[in-house]
Protein backbone atom coordinates (compact mmCIF):
# COMPACT_ATOMS: atom_id res chain seq x y z
CA UNK A 1 0.00 0.00 0.00
CA UNK A 2 1.72 3.22 -1.04
CA UNK A 3 0.70 6.82 -0.85
CA UNK A 4 0.19 6.84 -4.58
CA UNK A 5 -2.82 4.66 -3.93
CA UNK A 6 -3.68 6.77 -0.91
CA UNK A 7 -2.84 10.36 -1.72
CA UNK A 8 -4.91 11.44 1.26
CA UNK A 9 -2.53 9.68 3.66
CA UNK A 10 0.54 11.63 4.80
CA UNK A 11 2.17 9.09 7.08
CA UNK A 12 1.91 5.29 7.03
CA UNK A 13 3.38 3.19 9.84
CA UNK A 14 3.24 -0.52 9.11
CA UNK A 15 4.21 -3.23 11.52
CA UNK A 16 7.18 -1.27 12.80
CA UNK A 17 9.59 -2.42 15.48
CA UNK A 18 12.31 -0.08 16.73
CA UNK A 19 14.92 -1.29 19.18
CA UNK A 20 17.22 0.91 21.22
CA UNK A 21 20.61 0.98 19.50
CA UNK A 22 22.92 -1.77 20.71
CA UNK A 23 20.23 -3.58 22.72
CA UNK A 24 17.43 -6.07 22.16
CA UNK A 25 15.03 -3.90 24.09
CA UNK A 26 12.02 -2.89 22.07
CA UNK A 27 11.37 0.83 22.21
CA UNK A 28 8.36 0.69 19.98
CA UNK A 29 6.16 -1.85 18.33
CA UNK A 30 3.62 0.00 16.25
CA UNK A 31 1.12 -2.11 14.37
CA UNK A 32 -0.66 0.24 12.03
CA UNK A 33 -0.92 3.97 12.04
CA UNK A 34 -2.34 6.09 9.25
CA UNK A 35 -2.19 9.84 9.47
CA UNK A 36 -4.21 11.68 6.90
CA UNK A 37 -3.06 14.75 5.05
CA UNK A 38 -4.19 17.99 6.61
CA UNK A 39 -4.72 16.25 9.95
CA UNK A 40 -3.66 17.44 13.37
CA UNK A 41 -2.50 14.25 15.02
CA UNK A 42 -1.50 13.71 18.65
CA UNK A 43 0.85 11.01 19.90
CA UNK A 44 -0.16 10.51 23.52
CA UNK A 45 1.61 8.54 26.21
CA UNK A 46 3.67 8.79 29.37
CA UNK A 47 7.38 9.57 29.28
CA UNK A 48 9.37 6.77 27.70
CA UNK A 49 6.33 5.35 25.91
CA UNK A 50 7.94 5.60 22.48
CA UNK A 51 6.52 8.91 21.26
CA UNK A 52 9.90 10.46 20.54
CA UNK A 53 11.12 7.18 19.10
CA UNK A 54 8.25 7.13 16.61
CA UNK A 55 8.82 10.75 15.57
CA UNK A 56 12.55 10.13 15.17
CA UNK A 57 11.83 7.06 13.06
CA UNK A 58 9.46 9.11 10.89
CA UNK A 59 12.19 11.61 10.14
CA UNK A 60 14.78 8.91 9.48
CA UNK A 61 16.91 9.44 12.59
CA UNK A 62 16.38 5.90 13.88
CA UNK A 63 16.64 2.72 11.85
CA UNK A 64 13.67 0.35 11.86
CA UNK A 65 14.27 -3.18 13.09
CA UNK A 66 11.21 -4.32 11.17
CA UNK A 67 8.34 -2.89 9.17
CA UNK A 68 8.14 0.32 7.21
CA UNK A 69 7.31 3.95 7.58
CA UNK A 70 6.28 6.03 4.61
CA UNK A 71 6.06 9.79 4.76
CA UNK A 72 4.51 11.54 1.76
CA UNK A 73 4.90 8.40 -0.31
CA UNK A 74 8.58 7.82 0.39
CA UNK A 75 10.30 5.62 2.98
CA UNK A 76 11.39 7.73 5.97
CA UNK A 77 14.92 9.03 5.56
CA UNK A 78 16.92 12.11 6.54
CA UNK A 79 17.61 14.98 4.19
CA UNK A 80 14.01 15.78 3.22
CA UNK A 81 12.95 19.39 3.21
CA UNK A 82 9.28 18.35 3.03
CA UNK A 83 9.47 17.00 6.59
CA UNK A 84 10.36 19.32 9.48
CA UNK A 85 11.16 18.12 12.96
CA UNK A 86 11.36 20.07 16.22
CA UNK A 87 12.93 17.78 18.83
CA UNK A 88 12.10 17.78 22.50
CA UNK A 89 14.78 18.50 25.08
CA UNK A 90 16.82 20.71 22.84
CA UNK A 91 20.34 19.47 22.95
CA UNK A 92 21.70 22.69 21.57
CA UNK A 93 24.37 24.86 23.10
CA UNK A 94 22.50 27.97 24.26
CA UNK A 95 25.77 29.84 24.62
CA UNK A 96 26.60 29.30 20.97
CA UNK A 97 27.27 32.67 19.30
CA UNK A 98 24.15 32.85 17.18
CA UNK A 99 21.22 35.25 16.77
CA UNK A 100 17.52 34.48 16.71
CA UNK A 101 17.43 35.27 12.99
CA UNK A 102 20.30 32.90 12.22
CA UNK A 103 18.48 30.05 13.97
CA UNK A 104 15.34 30.65 11.89
CA UNK A 105 17.47 30.85 8.75
CA UNK A 106 18.76 27.32 9.41
CA UNK A 107 15.36 26.06 8.31
CA UNK A 108 16.37 27.09 4.81
CA UNK A 109 19.50 24.94 4.85
CA UNK A 110 17.21 21.99 4.19
CA UNK A 111 16.55 23.41 0.70
CA UNK A 112 19.94 24.81 -0.17
CA UNK A 113 22.66 22.99 -2.01
CA UNK A 114 26.30 23.20 -1.08
CA UNK A 115 27.79 25.66 -0.20
CA UNK A 116 24.30 26.55 1.08
CA UNK A 117 24.73 30.29 1.14
CA UNK A 118 21.29 31.75 1.83
CA UNK A 119 19.78 34.01 -0.82
CA UNK A 120 17.62 37.09 -0.23
CA UNK A 121 14.55 34.89 -0.69
CA UNK A 122 15.68 32.57 2.12
CA UNK A 123 16.32 35.49 4.44
CA UNK A 124 12.89 36.92 3.68
CA UNK A 125 11.26 33.56 4.48
CA UNK A 126 13.15 33.30 7.77
CA UNK A 127 12.02 36.80 8.71
CA UNK A 128 8.40 36.05 7.78
CA UNK A 129 8.52 32.92 9.93
CA UNK A 130 9.80 34.96 12.87
CA UNK A 131 6.98 37.45 12.33
CA UNK A 132 4.47 34.60 12.46
CA UNK A 133 5.68 33.52 15.89
CA UNK A 134 5.99 37.11 17.12
CA UNK A 135 9.76 36.98 17.39
CA UNK A 136 10.69 39.40 14.59
CA UNK A 137 11.44 42.26 17.03
CA UNK A 138 14.02 40.00 18.72
CA UNK A 139 15.62 38.83 15.46
CA UNK A 140 19.01 40.35 16.22
CA UNK A 141 19.15 39.17 19.82
CA UNK A 142 21.44 36.40 20.98
CA UNK A 143 19.59 33.14 21.49
CA UNK A 144 20.72 32.91 25.14
CA UNK A 145 18.79 36.11 25.99
CA UNK A 146 15.44 34.41 25.31
CA UNK A 147 13.01 32.70 27.69
CA UNK A 148 11.99 29.06 27.27
CA UNK A 149 8.78 29.98 25.47
CA UNK A 150 10.56 32.41 23.18
CA UNK A 151 13.19 29.80 22.30
CA UNK A 152 10.46 27.30 21.43
CA UNK A 153 8.87 29.94 19.18
CA UNK A 154 12.16 30.46 17.39
CA UNK A 155 12.51 26.73 16.74
CA UNK A 156 8.93 26.63 15.46
CA UNK A 157 9.88 29.56 13.20
CA UNK A 158 12.80 27.54 11.90
CA UNK A 159 10.43 24.71 11.01
CA UNK A 160 8.04 27.20 9.35
CA UNK A 161 10.89 28.71 7.33
CA UNK A 162 11.56 25.22 6.03
CA UNK A 163 8.06 25.26 4.47
CA UNK A 164 7.62 21.56 5.13
CA UNK A 165 4.43 19.64 4.35
CA UNK A 166 4.73 17.43 7.40
CA UNK A 167 5.64 19.00 10.73
CA UNK A 168 6.69 16.82 13.68
CA UNK A 169 6.76 18.47 17.10
CA UNK A 170 8.12 16.55 20.08
CA UNK A 171 6.63 17.83 23.38
CA UNK A 172 6.50 21.44 22.16
CA UNK A 173 4.64 22.63 25.26
CA UNK A 174 7.21 21.63 27.88
CA UNK A 175 8.44 24.65 29.84
CA UNK A 176 6.41 27.00 27.68
CA UNK A 177 4.02 29.81 28.73
CA UNK A 178 0.28 29.70 27.94
CA UNK A 179 0.52 32.41 25.30
CA UNK A 180 3.13 30.41 23.40
CA UNK A 181 1.05 27.23 23.70
CA UNK A 182 -1.98 29.04 22.26
CA UNK A 183 0.16 30.47 19.47
CA UNK A 184 1.53 27.03 18.57
CA UNK A 185 -2.01 25.58 18.34
CA UNK A 186 -3.05 28.56 16.22
CA UNK A 187 -0.14 28.03 13.81
CA UNK A 188 -0.89 24.30 13.64
CA UNK A 189 -4.52 25.03 12.70
CA UNK A 190 -3.32 27.44 10.04
CA UNK A 191 -0.84 24.94 8.59
CA UNK A 192 -3.39 22.14 8.47
CA UNK A 193 -6.02 24.33 6.81
CA UNK A 194 -3.41 24.99 4.13
CA UNK A 195 -3.02 21.23 3.58
CA UNK A 196 -0.10 20.55 5.91
CA UNK A 197 0.05 17.65 8.35
CA UNK A 198 1.16 18.14 11.94
CA UNK A 199 2.03 15.38 14.40
CA UNK A 200 2.58 16.42 18.00
CA UNK A 201 3.90 14.26 20.81
CA UNK A 202 2.28 15.38 24.05
CA UNK A 203 1.00 13.96 27.30
CA UNK A 204 -1.78 16.47 27.75
CA UNK A 205 -5.05 14.59 27.17
CA UNK A 206 -7.07 17.73 27.88
CA UNK A 207 -6.03 19.40 24.62
CA UNK A 208 -7.22 16.47 22.49
CA UNK A 209 -10.86 17.35 21.71
CA UNK A 210 -10.26 20.97 20.82
CA UNK A 211 -6.95 20.87 19.01
CA UNK A 212 -6.62 17.50 17.29
CA UNK A 213 -8.38 15.52 14.58
CA UNK A 214 -6.68 12.24 15.38
CA UNK A 215 -4.89 10.70 18.34
CA UNK A 216 -2.70 7.68 18.98
CA UNK A 217 -2.01 6.39 22.48
CA UNK A 218 1.39 4.78 22.75
CA UNK A 219 2.79 2.53 25.44
CA UNK A 220 5.69 0.91 23.55
CA UNK A 221 2.92 -0.17 21.19
CA UNK A 222 -0.23 1.42 19.86
CA UNK A 223 -2.72 1.14 22.69
CA UNK A 224 -5.51 3.03 21.00
CA UNK A 225 -5.91 5.17 17.96
CA UNK A 226 -8.74 7.02 16.35
CA UNK A 227 -10.67 10.24 16.83
CA UNK A 228 -9.88 12.17 20.02
CA UNK A 229 -13.24 11.09 21.51
CA UNK A 230 -12.60 7.41 20.87
CA UNK A 231 -9.10 7.67 22.23
CA UNK A 232 -10.21 9.55 25.31
CA UNK A 233 -12.84 6.90 26.02
CA UNK A 234 -10.13 4.27 25.66
CA UNK A 235 -7.85 6.20 27.99
CA UNK A 236 -10.58 6.43 30.62
CA UNK A 237 -11.24 2.71 30.35
CA UNK A 238 -7.56 1.97 30.56
CA UNK A 239 -7.38 3.87 33.79
CA UNK A 240 -10.42 2.06 35.15
CA UNK A 241 -9.51 -1.48 34.11
CA UNK A 242 -5.92 -1.31 33.02
CA UNK A 243 -6.55 -3.91 30.35
CA UNK A 244 -8.90 -4.14 27.42
CA UNK A 245 -7.22 -1.53 25.31
CA UNK A 246 -6.05 -3.80 22.54
CA UNK A 247 -9.66 -4.56 21.72
CA UNK A 248 -10.52 -0.91 21.71
CA UNK A 249 -7.60 -0.25 19.47
CA UNK A 250 -8.92 -2.69 16.89
CA UNK A 251 -12.29 -1.09 17.19
CA UNK A 252 -10.95 2.42 16.82
CA UNK A 253 -8.91 1.46 13.77
CA UNK A 254 -12.00 -0.09 12.27
CA UNK A 255 -14.04 3.05 12.88
CA UNK A 256 -11.34 5.26 11.50
CA UNK A 257 -11.01 3.29 8.30
CA UNK A 258 -14.72 3.51 7.72
CA UNK B 1 59.75 53.14 16.28
CA UNK B 2 63.16 51.88 15.27
CA UNK B 3 62.77 48.98 17.70
CA UNK B 4 59.90 47.73 15.53
CA UNK B 5 61.94 47.89 12.34
CA UNK B 6 65.35 46.90 13.62
CA UNK B 7 64.78 43.12 13.81
CA UNK B 8 63.20 43.13 10.34
CA UNK B 9 66.63 43.44 8.73
CA UNK B 10 67.17 39.78 9.62
CA UNK B 11 65.62 37.44 7.10
CA UNK B 12 65.02 34.81 9.79
CA UNK B 13 62.96 37.27 11.83
CA UNK B 14 60.93 38.35 8.82
CA UNK B 15 60.19 34.70 8.01
CA UNK B 16 59.19 34.10 11.61
CA UNK B 17 56.80 37.05 11.51
CA UNK B 18 55.21 35.81 8.28
CA UNK B 19 54.79 32.25 9.51
CA UNK B 20 53.59 33.51 12.88
CA UNK B 21 50.96 35.80 11.39
CA UNK B 22 49.66 33.10 9.01
CA UNK B 23 49.68 30.41 11.67
CA UNK B 24 48.12 32.64 14.30
CA UNK B 25 45.28 33.57 11.96
CA UNK B 26 44.64 29.97 10.81
CA UNK B 27 44.72 28.50 14.31
CA UNK B 28 42.56 31.33 15.64
CA UNK B 29 39.89 30.93 12.95
CA UNK B 30 39.79 27.12 13.00
CA UNK B 31 40.04 27.20 16.78
CA UNK B 32 36.59 28.81 16.97
CA UNK B 33 35.01 25.54 15.86
CA UNK B 34 37.36 23.56 18.09
CA UNK B 35 36.15 25.60 21.07
CA UNK B 36 32.46 25.69 20.09
CA UNK B 37 32.32 21.93 19.43
CA UNK B 38 34.07 21.14 22.71
CA UNK B 39 37.09 19.65 20.93
CA UNK B 40 39.87 21.45 22.80
CA UNK B 41 41.17 18.19 24.22
CA UNK B 42 41.14 16.57 20.77
CA UNK B 43 43.27 19.41 19.41
CA UNK B 44 45.85 18.85 22.12
CA UNK B 45 45.73 15.08 21.67
CA UNK B 46 46.25 15.36 17.93
CA UNK B 47 49.24 17.62 18.43
CA UNK B 48 50.85 14.98 20.63
CA UNK B 49 49.90 12.17 18.25
CA UNK B 50 51.74 13.92 15.45
CA UNK B 51 55.09 13.27 17.09
CA UNK B 52 55.55 9.56 16.20
CA UNK B 53 54.84 10.53 12.58
CA UNK B 54 57.64 13.06 12.74
CA UNK B 55 60.06 10.51 14.15
CA UNK B 56 59.10 7.72 11.74
CA UNK B 57 59.33 10.06 8.77
CA UNK B 58 62.76 11.17 9.98
CA UNK B 59 63.93 7.56 10.37
CA UNK B 60 62.62 6.58 6.93
CA UNK B 61 63.94 9.74 5.38
CA UNK B 62 60.59 10.83 3.99
CA UNK B 63 58.80 14.17 4.27
CA UNK B 64 58.30 14.96 7.95
CA UNK B 65 55.15 17.01 7.37
CA UNK B 66 53.49 14.17 5.45
CA UNK B 67 54.42 11.72 8.22
CA UNK B 68 53.02 14.01 10.87
CA UNK B 69 49.79 14.58 8.95
CA UNK B 70 49.21 10.86 8.51
CA UNK B 71 49.71 9.98 12.19
CA UNK B 72 47.58 12.96 13.25
CA UNK B 73 44.71 11.68 11.12
CA UNK B 74 45.27 8.08 12.21
CA UNK B 75 44.98 9.18 15.81
CA UNK B 76 41.70 10.97 15.04
CA UNK B 77 40.32 7.87 13.32
CA UNK B 78 41.46 5.64 16.17
CA UNK B 79 39.81 7.90 18.75
CA UNK B 80 36.59 7.83 16.73
CA UNK B 81 36.72 4.05 16.35
CA UNK B 82 37.39 3.42 20.03
CA UNK B 83 34.59 5.69 21.22
CA UNK B 84 32.22 4.16 18.63
CA UNK B 85 32.57 0.80 20.36
CA UNK B 86 30.62 2.50 23.18
CA UNK B 87 32.74 0.67 25.73
CA UNK B 88 34.68 3.79 26.73
CA UNK B 89 33.79 7.46 26.66
CA UNK B 90 35.34 9.75 24.06
CA UNK B 91 37.53 11.67 26.51
CA UNK B 92 38.93 8.37 27.79
CA UNK B 93 39.63 7.24 24.21
CA UNK B 94 41.46 10.52 23.58
CA UNK B 95 43.53 10.09 26.73
CA UNK B 96 44.52 6.56 25.71
CA UNK B 97 45.35 7.27 22.09
CA UNK B 98 47.42 10.41 22.49
CA UNK B 99 49.54 9.16 25.39
CA UNK B 100 50.04 5.90 23.49
CA UNK B 101 51.17 7.76 20.39
CA UNK B 102 53.42 10.02 22.41
CA UNK B 103 54.95 7.00 24.15
CA UNK B 104 55.60 5.38 20.76
CA UNK B 105 57.47 8.51 19.74
CA UNK B 106 59.56 8.41 22.93
CA UNK B 107 60.45 4.73 22.42
CA UNK B 108 61.47 5.39 18.83
CA UNK B 109 63.53 8.42 19.82
CA UNK B 110 65.38 6.49 22.50
CA UNK B 111 66.65 4.17 19.74
CA UNK B 112 67.81 7.09 17.63
CA UNK B 113 71.07 8.69 18.53
CA UNK B 114 71.73 12.34 17.90
CA UNK B 115 68.15 13.15 17.21
CA UNK B 116 67.35 14.46 20.66
CA UNK B 117 68.42 18.00 19.89
CA UNK B 118 66.32 18.26 16.73
CA UNK B 119 63.45 16.83 18.63
CA UNK B 120 63.26 19.63 21.16
CA UNK B 121 62.36 21.81 18.19
CA UNK B 122 59.26 19.78 17.63
CA UNK B 123 58.41 19.65 21.30
CA UNK B 124 58.77 23.36 21.96
CA UNK B 125 59.06 24.86 18.50
CA UNK B 126 61.63 27.19 17.02
CA UNK B 127 59.84 29.78 14.99
CA UNK B 128 63.00 31.85 14.62
CA UNK B 129 64.52 28.91 12.80
CA UNK B 130 61.94 28.48 10.05
CA UNK B 131 63.27 27.89 6.55
CA UNK B 132 62.01 29.75 3.45
CA UNK B 133 60.16 26.58 2.44
CA UNK B 134 58.22 26.64 5.70
CA UNK B 135 56.81 30.05 4.81
CA UNK B 136 55.37 28.62 1.61
CA UNK B 137 53.94 25.62 3.46
CA UNK B 138 52.34 27.90 6.06
CA UNK B 139 50.82 30.02 3.27
CA UNK B 140 49.38 26.96 1.52
CA UNK B 141 47.97 25.55 4.75
CA UNK B 142 46.37 28.92 5.57
CA UNK B 143 44.82 29.09 2.12
CA UNK B 144 43.44 25.54 2.29
CA UNK B 145 42.08 25.82 5.83
CA UNK B 146 40.44 29.22 5.38
CA UNK B 147 38.92 28.27 1.99
CA UNK B 148 37.45 25.09 3.44
CA UNK B 149 36.03 27.00 6.39
CA UNK B 150 34.50 29.48 3.95
CA UNK B 151 33.01 26.84 1.65
CA UNK B 152 31.67 24.63 4.44
CA UNK B 153 30.70 27.46 6.74
CA UNK B 154 26.96 26.66 6.77
CA UNK B 155 27.58 22.97 7.45
CA UNK B 156 30.00 23.76 10.26
CA UNK B 157 27.63 26.35 11.72
CA UNK B 158 24.51 24.16 11.67
CA UNK B 159 26.23 21.00 12.91
CA UNK B 160 28.07 22.83 15.70
CA UNK B 161 24.90 24.48 16.96
CA UNK B 162 22.29 21.74 16.53
CA UNK B 163 23.44 18.22 15.62
CA UNK B 164 19.93 16.85 15.37
CA UNK B 165 18.76 19.49 12.92
CA UNK B 166 21.95 19.02 10.91
CA UNK B 167 21.27 15.28 10.73
CA UNK B 168 17.60 15.70 9.84
CA UNK B 169 18.32 18.03 6.93
CA UNK B 170 20.79 15.47 5.61
CA UNK B 171 24.23 16.80 6.55
CA UNK B 172 26.82 14.04 6.85
CA UNK B 173 28.04 14.58 10.39
CA UNK B 174 30.77 11.95 10.26
CA UNK B 175 32.25 13.35 7.08
CA UNK B 176 32.12 16.86 8.49
CA UNK B 177 33.84 15.70 11.66
CA UNK B 178 36.58 13.91 9.74
CA UNK B 179 37.00 16.91 7.43
CA UNK B 180 37.43 19.16 10.44
CA UNK B 181 39.95 16.66 11.85
CA UNK B 182 41.92 16.77 8.60
CA UNK B 183 42.04 20.57 8.72
CA UNK B 184 43.07 20.38 12.34
CA UNK B 185 45.86 17.92 11.53
CA UNK B 186 47.06 20.15 8.68
CA UNK B 187 47.12 23.22 10.90
CA UNK B 188 48.87 21.41 13.75
CA UNK B 189 51.50 19.94 11.46
CA UNK B 190 52.41 23.32 10.06
CA UNK B 191 52.28 24.83 13.54
CA UNK B 192 54.56 22.47 15.45
CA UNK B 193 57.53 24.04 13.67
CA UNK B 194 56.66 27.34 15.30
CA UNK B 195 55.41 26.64 18.82
CA UNK B 196 55.86 22.88 19.11
CA UNK B 197 53.68 19.93 19.96
CA UNK B 198 53.21 20.91 23.58
CA UNK B 199 51.97 24.45 23.02
CA UNK B 200 50.04 24.30 19.74
CA UNK B 201 46.74 23.64 21.51
CA UNK B 202 47.03 27.09 23.01
CA UNK B 203 47.03 28.74 19.56
CA UNK B 204 43.88 26.78 18.71
CA UNK B 205 41.98 27.37 21.91
CA UNK B 206 43.05 30.62 23.58
CA UNK B 207 42.40 33.24 20.84
CA UNK B 208 39.02 31.63 20.06
CA UNK B 209 38.05 31.61 23.73
CA UNK B 210 39.14 35.25 24.03
CA UNK B 211 37.11 36.21 20.95
CA UNK B 212 34.05 34.45 22.37
CA UNK B 213 34.22 36.76 25.40
CA UNK B 214 34.11 39.80 23.11
CA UNK B 215 31.25 38.98 20.73
CA UNK B 216 28.03 37.02 20.27
CA UNK B 217 28.35 36.75 16.48
CA UNK B 218 30.15 33.75 15.00
CA UNK B 219 31.55 35.57 11.95
CA UNK B 220 32.91 38.35 14.16
CA UNK B 221 34.29 35.74 16.54
CA UNK B 222 36.20 34.02 13.73
CA UNK B 223 37.68 37.30 12.46
CA UNK B 224 38.60 38.42 15.97
CA UNK B 225 40.19 35.08 16.83
CA UNK B 226 42.30 35.25 13.66
CA UNK B 227 43.43 38.78 14.54
CA UNK B 228 44.11 37.88 18.18
CA UNK B 229 46.06 34.80 17.09
CA UNK B 230 48.21 36.78 14.67
CA UNK B 231 48.63 39.64 17.11
CA UNK B 232 49.74 37.43 19.97
CA UNK B 233 52.26 35.70 17.71
CA UNK B 234 53.76 38.99 16.58
CA UNK B 235 53.95 40.44 20.08
CA UNK B 236 55.41 37.19 21.37
CA UNK B 237 58.06 37.20 18.64
CA UNK B 238 59.22 40.72 19.39
CA UNK B 239 59.27 39.90 23.09
CA UNK B 240 61.33 36.82 22.40
CA UNK B 241 63.75 38.86 20.25
CA UNK B 242 64.35 41.58 22.80
CA UNK B 243 64.05 39.68 26.09
CA UNK B 244 65.87 36.61 24.79
CA UNK B 245 63.29 34.04 25.82
CA UNK B 246 61.91 30.98 24.02
CA UNK B 247 59.73 32.17 21.13
CA UNK B 248 56.99 29.53 21.47
CA UNK B 249 56.60 30.23 25.16
CA UNK B 250 56.51 33.99 24.60
CA UNK B 251 53.78 33.65 21.95
CA UNK B 252 51.59 31.43 24.12
CA UNK B 253 52.09 33.57 27.25
CA UNK B 254 51.03 36.69 25.31
CA UNK B 255 47.90 34.91 24.16
CA UNK B 256 47.14 33.71 27.69
CA UNK B 257 47.61 37.21 29.08
CA UNK B 258 45.19 38.67 26.52
CA UNK B 259 42.64 36.02 27.48
CA UNK B 260 42.94 36.89 31.18
CA UNK B 261 42.50 40.60 30.38
CA UNK B 262 39.37 39.81 28.35
CA UNK B 263 38.04 37.56 31.09
CA UNK B 264 38.23 40.46 33.53
CA UNK B 265 37.52 43.50 31.35
CA UNK B 266 35.37 42.27 28.42
CA UNK B 267 32.44 44.72 27.90
CA UNK B 268 29.53 42.33 28.62
CA UNK B 269 30.94 38.95 29.59
CA UNK B 270 33.93 40.17 31.62
CA UNK B 271 33.96 39.55 35.36
CA UNK B 272 33.86 43.31 36.08
CA UNK B 273 31.01 44.03 33.67
CA UNK B 274 28.96 41.16 35.07
CA UNK B 275 29.56 42.32 38.62
CA UNK B 276 28.48 45.87 37.75
CA UNK B 277 25.45 44.49 35.97
CA UNK B 278 24.48 42.45 39.04
CA UNK B 279 24.74 45.34 41.47
CA UNK B 280 22.71 47.69 39.27
CA UNK B 281 18.95 47.43 39.86
CA UNK B 282 17.38 45.96 36.75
Amino acid sequence: MSNLEHPEVAVIVDDVIVRYPGTHETALEAANIRIGRGQRAALIGPNGAGKSTLLKAMVGLLPLTRGRIQVLGEPAHVGRYRVAYVPQSREVDWHFPITVFDVALMGRDAHLRWPRWPRAHDKALAMTALEEVGMAPLAKRHIADLSGGQRQRVFIARALAQQAEVLLLDEPFGGVDTATEQLIFQLVDQLCRAGGTVIIATHDLATLPEHFDQAVILQHRVVASGSPDQVLAAAVLAEAYGGPLALLHERAQHDLVN
Amino acid sequence: MTWLIEPLQYAFFLRALLVGALLGATCGALGCFVVLRGMAFIGDAMAHSVLPGVVIAYLLGVNIIAGAFVTGLLAAILISAISHTEQVREDTAIGIVFTGAFALAIVLISRTQGYVRDLTHFLFGNILGVAPGDVIIAAIVTLVVLSCMFLWYRELLVSSFDRTHAQVIGLHLNWLHMGLMALLALTIVSGIQAVGVVLIASLLVTPAATARLLTDRLTVMILLAALLGSGATLIGLYTSYYVQVASGGAVVLTSTLVFLLALIFAPHKGILARRVHQTLPS
